[in-house]
């Protein structure tokens, strides 16, 4: 037997201890007066209660409710609040040191023993007394109840333990609510006569020849122990009349203070001041293991309710103990687990068919009874096991030859014992055994015969020995880890690492997990480490799934690690277990009661976080649109791991979007979020990166929105943009800042402006010296005139010169942006970017589309197969030869030498176009107006084509010019304009493109009109925006991703503004419909900006109309976005009244709190879980009496139509 | 006669310029100098001060009135009988101006097929032009140069080099080639030394076509400033192209155009665009149609 010390505190004297029954908690009761709250798993001192004058002696956890219980010399007994820490309540009545306190396990009630030679009971829900057993003539020393009966067992210093029969207690108090009045009344008097009857004595147990400190009873037998000043622990036993003693075990050298039963173990464990734990079999009544502390008396032993742990109380602190290691021996042969049970039987797993066989032998004769094994090695050879069982007193082993067949527990055929350590199985007929005296590794056949001795170096501890391929071990020392060739005799790698303990070779044989108590350290076949890591709670075991993944457990979680050190949690346990496999989702692992678990996984983040680390980005893609993988952890992850890029694709929130944007050194987004933020920080940072990157437009925006004219001036200065330096100047004097003029003259090298400011400011020498510097000594004489002195009078500086040093500007345009190479966004990006929206809502042609990348058309095909098909030619799309009169006819009289001259991609550069790209905006450039129309019916629904008409021909004519021809008689000559005016090849033409700063554009001018309230002119302008992005071409992601954000915004505006048109043309008297308007106005999605203006309104109609709770709500809410200044102060002043009367005069349709979308044509709430349709161009949201309407927003689609998105990505 | 300089001014439309050259030597009867002052005159509307003292006479009256008339056959006979590559020319623009680009095509070819003098360059360039006209077919025109300048085996005359120049560069304008490279800067050197309206707007379709919208905006401001506007016989020729690409121009911006296009429609139905437009009008109205 092994005494495993797992947590020791330090302290004054400790009296009394108790363990949580489910947390990693430990109440310690000082001699101090405090209470000590100690997590014995992390080591932690987790509070401190004080409230106890002096000592405190008794101390217990409630089984199930956040309470303890501690008495003491203060004659008191306090119970505790675990959730508040406070003292709840005291419970006076003893008259003297108060020695032990105890909860029953089932009933309110609490036991204590005093000095005052009386036991007495306590109901703590109405803190009263309900008994007082008085009989001890002497200190009560002890008293607890029994486990399950209604029994009293104590221990007093008049040599007595006593066996009370509390059975009428629980009667008069169990169900008070069956007795009469006057039974009640007879129990109050019962109460106050100290509840005499109800508690009996039953047996008086008289043996101990001096005082008795302590009895507990068994958890499950009729057996008493109890330990006195005898220096004996005596055993006694009862039927439901007599008590006897059974017998006395006898060693300790001092008094016995405490002694209790084993909770599952047929073992007796003592304290005493003789400063020993002394274990005894409970059998045979015998010494079994002892264990000394040099200076500590011992004063309480107490063992866990639930877990296989001990706790004992001494003159310095505590010590938390196991009695043997839990830990089932296992080892694994190909497709089966070989492991010891809980009875020293083995038996296998199979890891196919996940069963258990029947046990195979009983081991329990092989070495020392109460010692579990270390470890078991296995050969299938003979189906036999080498077994450690060395204690601290011997080296043994022993090599079982197991029956063929799994029968049942029975003796091994073949058992051969011997001494040494650590044996293992290096070839289906060798092992190895160490031998500590000799400091040597002895190769043994199956018949045990040494076949080999071999002398290791002594420079450390030889811990143990695993099995690391034929004919090797490695060879656990204390201070490092040896592969060990046997065969060869010769040490093959070493590395320095302190105490490993466990080992786990991933499956290829490539890697080894070397644990000790609070380390990983992952290091190659051949010792070299990969990572290393450390683990505050104890690392328990490990195995590698198919991957590459090492997966270990601690005590109280499954977790994961990379081979890059990447590490999380997968999962928590409630009880400890030792993994030895993982397969896909399934660990397999062994627990305390030597049973297998199957525990299910979830490997997402790790095979997640493993694809990103190897840059598998087709994988992350896969985990993504799989999995929902989300939260916190992720987004940090993904940041720290040096892919803020991707995190970005999970945030919403703008400061955390600004950050990653930043971090990836994506100022777009960055810009875009800054504007949601707009603080001056984030301001700040956004101009400090774009200065990074050389990007001065937007450092320009960034200066302009901060007002940073100093700054501005300078960077037009380095950009080179005169223009707008001269600019900054006139601003300067405009803002009448003097030393800004000065600085901008300077940049401008504007002197005589200068040398103005200087004479108007009274600084006349300044004034000359600038003017004379610059030569114009007119002016110079004019300031000496001015002030009324001569040229003689003046003293200039020995070596006065002119400026010299200005350059003109090299440069002739202002640099908008340093030239960059622009970064080629990564597969990733490119796959990610637009998708993501684009997964949820789209069909699964789409996703696929995403997926094959390559092959956009054919997936749209797909999807909508039992419609009109699109043919794979041009068929389908009408593109044919006598619409765009796209064939060439060729010249008559061509001849062979001119068909050589001619290169043929020269021949038809629009149906070049057709070819290139099937975009509808390509289409249209090329004129296969209804190879366009086509197509936009089927991504996105189009019915109502005339909207649009405008912008065909505006595409059609943006791609062409025309030059005259001479003479003027002859038509004009057509020259296409191409996207790239540069490129050449065929398969890169493509049309001119307005960029997508043209919707920005339109948008901006949709926003302005909103902003002067030109609410018709603004839907018009909204609606020009989805026009031009339902027509727009973009070639990179990003542009695509803004254009259908754009869309959506311009959506939410027409949406809102619709409402709001639709508030206005209400009549009077509709104040009903005319509040839910405005109250459905502020949930269109708009800028915060322009969100205010709707939340005013809602905000003035509410209160106007006395709808005090609304208005108040908008007034919230219009706050959280205008903070300062009067229309904030007015939207407080609103919130401060409407909160005063708080109701609502008229009730209506809505309700801030709920999810719901805002039907765009009935303008009344689509509730979540109702049916909804959707138009599938602007994504707008419809009652399903809607469908296959057209679409109010654009006007141009029809409500629910089946479409497989727009398309805008040029491919 | 050299003219060298009358070419110059010729094709770069500054025709004032041109007919003060000719008439330095206004005794000058040949061929060509009846061709440049003849189509000079025309162009700023002064053909009728016009009186040829060459056997061209008959071609260019009956030029001039088939174009009135759109009635080709006294033309068609006066180049029967005088079949010079200066009154192919006349035949050739008539059939162009009347959309027979087939037979213009032809007639072209029937010149610069037989022996090449006086008017072959000029012939050439016609050809180029008319066989350019769609760019889908644009490749023809290129063809057209590359035999011509072959047959003539790179030795024209010096005053040529300016037609040639402009046939090299309306094939490339029709092709998309050179666009920012040598095409460039051809419109860009004569639009700086012979700035006029033609040259202008041959510069702005150029920058069009590079896509440089500020540039070709500042050209459409030039043109629209005081000092183009008062050259009335050039703002009547040229406004056309103007429209058209001021249109391009705004389309490019993702502005709208219809006032634009109005108006273009109205002072010239058989522009390039505006015979696109009514094309792809009449396809849209069948689209909304189909679909409503």
């Amino acid at each position: 037997m092994k005494m495993l010390t797992k947590f020791e505190s330090k302290s004054t004297r400790a009296k009394g201890l108790a363990f949580h029954p489910s947390r990693p908690w430990v109440l310690v009761a000082l001699f101090s007066s405090s209470i000590q709250l100690w997590d014995y798993r992390m080591g932690t001192l987790l509070h401190k209660f004080e409230d106890h004058e002096g000592p405190v002696r008794g101390i217990d956890f409630h089984p199930t409710q956040p309470l303890f219980v501690s008495a003491g010399d203060d004659y008191t007994i306090k119970v505790w609040s675990l959730d508040t820490k406070k003292c709840l309540f005291t419970l006076n009545g003893h008259l003297d040191y108060v020695r032990t306190v105890f909860f029953h396990r089932e009933l309110p009630w609490i036991i204590s023993a005093s000095d005052d030679n009386t036991i007495r009971i306590w109901n703590w829900q109405n803190r009263k007394e309900i008994a007082c057993l008085a009989g001890h003539s002497h200190f009560v020393m002890c008293a607890d109840f029994h486990p399950k009966e209604d029994l009293v067992v104590s221990a007093s210093l008049d040599e007595t333990v006593r066996v009370w029969d509390i059975s009428g207690l629980r009667k008069r108090h169990s169900a008070p609510s069956s007795f009469s009045l006057e039974e009640q009344m007879i129990s109050q008097q019962n109460l106050l006569e100290g509840g005499f009857g109800d508690c009996v004595v039953k047996f008086i147990l008289e043996g101990h020849s001096r005082g008795v400190n302590w009895a507990s009873f068994h958890p499950t037998l009729p057996l008493i122990v109890s330990g006195g000043d005898d220096r004996q622990v005596k055993l006694w036993r009862m039927s439901s009349t007599k008590a006897w003693e059974v017998d006395t075990c006898r060693g300790h050298t001092n008094n016995v203070d405490s002694v209790i039963f084993h909770p599952h173990q047929n073992l007796i464990i003592s304290v005493g001041e003789d400063k020993t734990i002394r274990v005894w079999d409970l059998d045979k009544r015998t010494p079994v293991k002892q264990f000394k502390r040099e200076h500590d008396r011992f004063w309480l032993a107490r063992a866990h309710p639930n877990i296989n742990l001990f706790g004992a109380a001494h003159d310095s602190g505590i010590m938390v103990f196991k009695l043997d290691r839990e830990r089932p021996c296992s080892v694994i042969n190909q497709n089966q687990l070989i492991f010891v049970n809980k009875e020293k039987q083995v038996q296998t797993f199979d890891y196919q068919k996940k069963i258990s066989s029947l046990p195979y032998a009983s081991l329990k004769k092989i070495g020392h009874t109460w010692n579990a094994f270390k470890s078991i090695s296995y050969s299938p050879s003979q189906h036999s096991v080498l077994v450690n069982c060395s204690d601290n007193q011997s080296e043994k082993f022993a090599l079982c030859v197991l029956p063929k067949k799994a029968t049942g527990a029975v003796e091994p055929t073949s058992v051969l014992e011997d001494t040494g350590s650590f044996p293992t199985f290096v070839a289906r007929n060798r092992f190895v055994v160490y031998n500590s005296s000799s400091s040597s590794l002895e190769v043994r056949g199956l018949d045990n015969k040494i076949t080999k001795t071999i002398k290791i170096d002594n420079d450390s501890t030889v811990k143990d020995l695993v099995y690391a391929g034929p004919g090797s071990v490695l060879i656990l020392k204390s201070k490092s880890v040896v592969v060990f060739d046997v065969q060869q005799t010769r040490k093959v790698a070493e590395v320095t690492l302190k105490n490993v303990k466990y080992v786990s070779w991933s499956l290829d044989g490539q890697y080894i997990a070397l644990m000790s108590k609070h380390t990983i350290t992952i290091v190659t076949k051949n010792l070299e480490v990969i990572t290393s890591m450390h683990e505050t709670i104890r690392i328990k075991s490990a195995a590698w799934d198919e991957s590459g993944v090492l997966i270990y457990s601690t005590l109280n979680h499954i977790k994961y690690t990379l081979l890059n050190g990447d590490n999380g949690i997968i999962k928590t346990l409630d009880n400890t277990l030792y993994i030895n496999k993982v397969q896909g989702k399934l660990v397999y692992a062994l627990n305390r009661e030597g049973e297998v678990e199957i525990i299910t996984i979830d490997p997402t983040e790790y095979r997640f976080k493993k694809a990103l680390v190897n840059k598998n980005f087709p994988e992350v893609l896969r985990i993504i649109q799989n999995s929902n993988l989300v939260g916190q952890n992720i987004i940090s992850y993904l940041q720290k791991a040096g892919f803020p890029d991707i995190a970005l694709q999970f945030v919403q929130d703008p400061q955390t979007r600004f950050d990653l944007a930043l971090e990836s050194g994506d100022l777009n987004i960055a810009q875009e979020e800054a504007q949601k933020l707009n603080t001056s920080i984030t301001w700040e940072q956004l101009g400090q990166a774009a200065l990074n990157q050389g990007k001065l437009e937007l450092v320009e925006q960034v200066y302009q929105n901060q007002k940073s004219f100093d700054k501005l001036s300078f960077l037009y200065l380095i950009s080179g943009d005169l223009t707008k330096l001269s600019k900054m100047e006139s601003i300067a004097e405009h803002r009448g800042d003097i030393s800004s003029v000065i600085l901008n003259t300077v940049y401008n090298k504007f002197n005589e402006k200068r040398g103005q400011v200087f004479a108007e400011a009274g600084s006349l020498p300044l004034a000359y010296a600038i003017a004379k510097a610059n030569n114009q000594d007119d002016k110079a004489a004019q300031i000496l005139e001015t002030a009324g002195v001569s040229e003689e009078d003046v003293t200039l500086p020995d070596q006065f010169t002119s400026t010299t040093h200005y350059k003109s500007p090299v440069i002739s345009e202002p640099i908008k942006e340093w030239p960059l190479e622009k970064a080629e966004p990564s597969f990733f990006e490119k796959a990610l970017a637009g998708g993501m929206e684009d997964l949820t809502v789209q069909d699964e042609a789409l996703v696929e589309d995403i997926q094959s990348n390559g092959n956009a058309f054919a997936a749209e095909q797909g999807a909508f197969s039992d419609e009109e098909v699109v043919a794979e030619d041009d068929g389908g799309w009408d593109i044919d030869g006598e619409e765009l009169e796209l064939e060439i006819e060729e010249p008559e009289n061509e001849t062979k030498e001119q068909q050589a001259i001619v290169a043929p991609s020269d021949e038809n550069e629009i149906t070049q176009w057709t070819k290139n790209s099937k975009l509808p905006y390509v289409l249209i450039a090329a004129g296969a107006f209804e190879a366009a129309a086509q197509a936009l019916n089927k991504q996105a629904g189009l019915v109502n084509f005339e909207p649009l008409r405008p912008r065909f021909h505006e595409i059609y004519e943006s791609c062409r010019t025309y030059m005259s021809a001479t003479p003027t008689d002859l038509p004009s000559i057509t020259g296409l304009i191409r996207s790239n005016s540069e490129v050449n090849a065929a398969q890169s033409l493509l049309p001119y493109i307005a960029g997508s700063e043209v919707v920005t554009s339109k948008m901006n001018e949709g926003f302005k009109l909103f902003k002067t309230n030109k609410l018709e002119l603004a839907k018009e302008a909204f609606r020009d925006v989805i026009y031009t992005i339902t027509l727009l071409a973009v070639d990179n992601q990003e542009d695509e991703t803004l254009a259908f954000k754009t869309l959506n915004k311009a959506r939410e505006y027409i949406l809102g503004i619709s409402i709001e048109l639709a508030r206005r043309s209400l009549p009077a008297d509709d104040i009903k419909r005319n509040l839910e308007l405005a109250s459905y106005f502020t949930k269109a999605k708009l800028l915060p900006q322009h969100k205010s203006t709707a939340l005013q309104v809602a905000m003035s109609q509410s209160f106007k109309h006395k709808n005090f709770i609304q208005a108040s709500y908008f007034a919230g809410e219009f706050l959280n976005i205008v903070s300062t200044g009067p229309r904030a102060d007015q939207a407080q002043k609103v919130k401060d009244r409407a909160d005063l009367m708080a109701n609502d005069a008229i009730e209506v349709n809505f309700d801030p709190y709920a999810d719901f979308s805002i039907c765009a044509s009935t303008f009344t709430p689509i509730y979540k879980d109702t049916p909804v349709v959707t138009d599938p161009l602007t994504g707008a949201k419809y009652h399903s009496s809607e469908k296959g309407k057209l679409d109010v927003i654009a006007s141009v689609s029809k409500i629910g139509n089946p479409a497989s998105g727009l398309r805008i990505l040029l491919t | 006669m050299d003219f060298f300089n009358v070419k110059q001014q010729y094709y770069t439309g500054n025709f004032k310029e041109a007919l003060s050259y000719l008439q330095k030597s206004a005794d000058d009867n040949s061929e060509v100098a009846e061709f440049y002052k003849a189509q000079s005159l025309r162009a700023i509307g002064q053909l009728k001060s016009f009186k040829s003292q060459s056997s061209l006479g008959p071609v260019l009256e009956t030029y001039v009135a088939g174009l009135e008339t759109r009635n080709l056959v006294d033309l068609e006979n006066a180049v029967s009988k005088h079949k010079s590559l200066f009154s192919l020319n006349f035949l050739a623009s008539a059939l162009a101006a009347q959309g027979e680009f087939e037979s213009a095509i032809q007639t072209c070819n029937e010149g610069l097929t037989g022996e090449l003098g006086p008017g072959a360059t000029e012939l050439a360039l016609l050809a180029v032009q008319i066989s350019v006209l769609d760019p889908r077919k644009a490749s023809k025109g290129a063809q057209i140069l590359q035999n011509y300048l072959a047959a003539t085996e790179d030795t024209y005359a010096n005053e040529d080099e300016i037609i040639i120049n402009l046939a090299e560069s309306y094939v490339n304008f029709a092709l998309g080639r050179e666009v920012s490279g040598s095409n460039f800067y051809f419109f860009e050197e004569l639009s700086q030394t012979l700035p006029s309206w033609k040259t202008q707007l041959a510069l702005l379709s150029s920058h069009l076509q590079q896509s440089n919208l500020p540039e070709a905006q500042a050209i459409v401001d030039l043109l629209e400033s005081e000092f183009y506007q008062t050259q009335a016989e050039s703002a009547k020729l040229y406004t056309t192209e103007l429209i058209a690409n001021k249109i391009t121009l705004a389309a490019m911006q993702g502005e709208h155009v219809d006032e634009l296009r109005e108006k273009l429609l109205e002072i010239s139905p058989n522009h390039p665009l505006s015979q696109d437009y009514r094309a792809n009008d009449a396809k849209f109205d069948e689209i909304v149609a189909k679909y409503a």
